[in-house]
């Protein structure tokens, strides 16, 4: 069993590393079983476009071989871009034109890679999601794996894979990745009647469906299944408030991990409609005087948690960086804004998860190229050097002041209102109060009466 | 820029160039992934020309992953055994009893 990495893999694994970090303020990982080192055909959730292809090469052991829409190599940098990290390209019906779609080059390329134990990554809702819940699973990735698996393949493992996004279209948002328990297809195959259809093929085999129902089980542990967009941001908030009433005092970290709003919130929409519509209703109010306050729970949660000399040292190190983050303004504003039209663009948001990350790479990476080269060749490779480095720790610690005033702006929010007694003020308290109260009413429980 | 820097602007300069190096140096002491001789000769190069830092940030292994989970929770937060009771519960591995009392070591009183 040879390995091949294709050709590209280090210098795009280097930059999707990169361009993770630029565009996530929070890159949460959460792994629920040991990772497979065997061939493995992972299988992710889709709501993010590019971005969780991005995501996933840069967070995987190993570099994945993608399998991807054939639509995207007949664009010229794109399609070079796929040739050369080893993507594998798979025809669909709808992008057909006649209703058909042959894919035996795609199978064939996927049966080999996993021969040479590698790592095949697919989406096997087929697109990008619009809504926060699992498309049907299509049968490709089940073929992809009994076909492999009929053709001499062993120790083939299925890793379901849960990317969540805080606002997949936002600049320094937050993203969780779940990497589920692994799939041994061996005792998948182990478990078929002797008789039993198997066909890979056609799609059409009992195995198969099996396959596919036991995939689309698994990534629904670490996906997301939400009536819509509307609940998703209710019942999110619903479990930040409760989690962030289960927080120490004192605690470091005041903010509320991604993992666990996701975790509590999936618990939540569970619930019997009786006590979730009701905590919905109480959500979605007390978000509505949050963005009327422009503020978010924290700043309304009473008890300051945040401890005192973490303030402290952000202040300290916020004013010791301000000279180098004034010269990463001026260097990082034109990247920054390029960044941020993305968002006046009229696009869906599964697209603008797919240009917002290509647009920020490009222009950071750009400007810097162009400062590193201009102050080489006018004054010298020692300075352009100098520059290199400079450019993106002055741009970091305009990134670091920024995230830490916006911090201290939130401690002091949270000072001011926590004197005010009449107002908006008073009625976000009263609504948050009511969302906790309906929360733990949803959990099952009426805690402390 | 022929004129000579001054202290104070040498200091500017200067100083992030030696915080970076610094970091550069414990980051090729640190990181999976690169052979022994190749640090020694990262940590040679890198001390003697500003270039090689370019180079190593660009051409280092890349360690997302093990930063990320690095920053975990840990087991006995009561944000997780929360989030931990109400999954149990719902798979039906804790019984009613213990589940209340669970929930009330970890969330303050609602009334």
């Amino acid at each position: 069993m040879t390995r091949q990495r294709p050709s590209g893999a280090p210098a795009v694994r280097r930059l999707a590393a990169f361009g993770s970090r630029l565009v996530y303020r929070d890159i949460e990982v959460v792994e629920r079983g040991r990772p497979p080192t065997g061939p493995v055909l992972a299988v992710s959730s889709h709501f993010g476009g590019v971005a969780d292809a991005m995501l996933l090469i840069a967070l995987s052991e190993r570099f994945p071989r993608i399998v991807a829409r054939d639509l995207i190599w007949r664009y010229p940098v794109a399609g070079s871009l796929m040739r050369w990290i080893g993507a594998i390209p798979v025809r669909r019906r709808a992008d057909s034109g006649d209703g058909t779609a042959r894919n035996e080059d795609m199978f064939a390329a996927c049966h080999e890679a996993l021969r040479s134990g590698d790592v095949v990554l697919i989406f096997p809702e087929g697109v990008t999601q619009e809504d926060p819940h699992l498309a049907p699973i299509r049968t490709g990735a089940a073929r992809i794996a009994l076909g492999a698996r009929a053709a001499g393949v062993e120790g083939i493992e299925v890793l379901p894979i849960g990317v969540h996004y805080e606002d997949r279209a936002a600049f320094r948002s937050r993203v969780l990745v779940s990497f589920g328990e692994p799939i041994p297809l061996d005792d998948v195959v182990a478990q078929i009647a002797p008789g039993e259809d198997v066909d890979a093929g056609t799609g059409t085999g009992q195995a198969v469906h099996r396959l596919t129902a036991l995939i689309a089980e698994r990534m629904g542990r670490v996906g997301t299944s939400y009536r819509d967009w509307e609940q998703a941001r209710a019942l999110q908030l619903a479990a930040e408030v409760v989690l962030r009433e289960a927080t120490p005092d004192g605690a470091a970290d005041p903010g509320v991990p991604l993992a666990l709003t996701q975790r509590l919130a999936a618990g939540l929409a569970d619930r019997p409609d009786g006590v979730r519509a009701p905590l919905e209703a109480a959500a979605t109010t007390y978000r509505s005087t949050l963005q009327e306050l422009d503020v978010d729970d924290g700043a309304v949660a009473t008890a300051p948690r945040r401890a005192f000399w973490h303030v402290v040292r952000d202040a300290v190190l916020t004013v010791v960086l301000l000279p180098y983050g004034a010269v990463g303004v001026l260097l990082g504003a034109v990247p920054y804004l390029l960044t941020q039209t993305t968002r006046l663009l009229r696009m869906s948001p599964p697209m603008l998860s797919t240009i917002m990350p290509a647009v920020a790479l490009l222009a950071f990476l750009g400007q810097w190229t162009w400062l590193t080269v201009r102050a080489a060749v006018e004054t010298s490779v020692t300075f352009g050097a100098v520059v290199a480095v400079l450019a993106p720790l002055c741009v970091a610690s305009m990134v670091f002041v920024a995230e830490r005033l916006a911090l201290l702006g939130r401690a002091s929010r949270r000072w001011w209102l926590g004197r005010r007694s009449t107002g908006p003020v008073v009625r976000a308290r009263q609504e948050r109060r009511a969302v906790l109260a309906a929360a733990v009413e949803a959990l099952g429980a009426e805690v402390g009466r | 820029m022929n004129e000579p820097l001054t202290t104070a602007q040498a200091i500017v300069v200067l100083l992030p160039v030696v915080v970076a190096w610094v970091y550069t140096v414990v980051d090729v002491v640190r990181r999976p992934g690169v052979r022994r001789r190749g640090r020694v000769g990262w940590l040679v190069a890198v001390t003697l020309v500003p270039l090689a830092m370019v180079l190593w940030m660009l051409a280092r292994p890349v360690a997302i992953q093990q930063r990320v989970l690095a920053a975990a929770l840990p087991a006995d937060d009561p944000r997780s055994r929360l989030v931990d009771l109400v999954e149990a519960r719902d798979r039906g591995e804790v019984d009613e009893a213990a589940y209340l009392s669970g929930l009330r070591t970890v969330l303050p009183p609602t009334g």
